[in-house]
């Protein structure tokens, strides 16, 4: 009986140190390194199962197994967080993206009722700036006067 | 080295996608692997360092461990003596760690690095 337990411990053992083994080696793959951490669960479980089961013998094949399997588990959940992270980053930029977009349409919007506008292209060094007035109510006065007789502004001289 | 026999690299119809350049725009240190291990399976070693600066000693691992199985198992079939078998289980341990950091030492740093960077 005795016999048996040591031998199932061992065989499992071995089947946990080489799924161990093997994920250890995806896990520091990065990118494919996220989908270790399912290989990764099952060698330690059997890890786990083969401890119960194991004699002084097998003990130091299940613990290898068990060590391999959380260290890469614990690289596979690196990869995850910092999947996440970058995730949560890129989700911020959209936000700061459309944030700046809003804040670009804000501005055309006032200065399109103050008339005024101002372009500014930059490439490298080189900077274009152009400054426009539609002046929309000016003109509509200088209409307006003009429409009932009095003379504008530009035309007193 | 199957599903790169299986895919082309001229046609790049590869199905992963690198979840990190989908989200950066930037390539990670294992992207185009694939490609590269096509490439080299073809016996294009050139365009397949262009591709990934790592593919050929990472195919070189995987490649070498797969030897390394069939030989050292007949050695240690081969092998009576309890001693002798030890000698060759202990060599093969060393032979493949040494293979493995100088094959994955590059994306094991880029995987620590960016897990450091987060804090």
């Amino acid at each position: 009986m005795e016999q048996y337990i040591d031998r199932s411990a061992q065989n499992l053992g071995v089947a946990a140190l080489v799924t161990a083994i093997v994920t250890f080696v995806m896990s520091v793959i990065p990118c494919v390194g996220t989908l270790a951490i399912i290989p990764g669960i099952v060698a330690v479980i059997l890890a786990i199962v083969g401890l119960t089961r194991a004699t002084d013998q097998s003990r130091g094949l299940v613990i290898a197994a068990l060590i391999i399997g959380t260290v890469a588990i614990m690289f596979s959940i690196a990869q995850w967080f910092f999947i996440g992270k970058i995730a949560d980053k890129s989700d911020n930029w959209k936000e700061d993206i459309e944030g700046v977009f809003e804040d670009i349409k804000v501005d055309i919007l006032n200065e399109i009722e103050k008339g005024d506008f101002s372009i500014t292209i930059e490439s490298g060094d080189e900077k274009v700036e152009i400054k426009t007035t539609v002046q929309d109510k000016k003109l509509q006065e200088k209409l307006e006067k003009l429409e009932s007789g009095t003379k504008p502004d530009t035309l007193k001289k | 080295m199957g599903y790169s026999a299986f895919f082309s690299p001229d046609l790049g119809n590869y199905p992963v996608v690198c979840i990190h350049e989908k989200l950066t725009g930037e390539p990670c240190p294992s992207c185009g692997l694939s490609h590269s291990f096509s490439l080299i399976l073809s016996g294009r070693t050139d365009e397949a360092l262009a591709w990934n600066e790592y593919s050929v000693r990472v195919f070189l691992f995987f490649f070498l461990q797969l030897l390394m199985r069939f030989v050292l198992s007949v050695f240690y079939i081969r092998a009576s003596a309890t001693r002798s078998r030890n000698a060759i289980v202990s060599a093969d341990i060393v032979i493949t760690i040494t293979l493995f950091l100088i094959a994955f030492i590059p994306f094991m740093e880029f995987v620590l690095r960016s897990f450091a960077g987060m804090f």
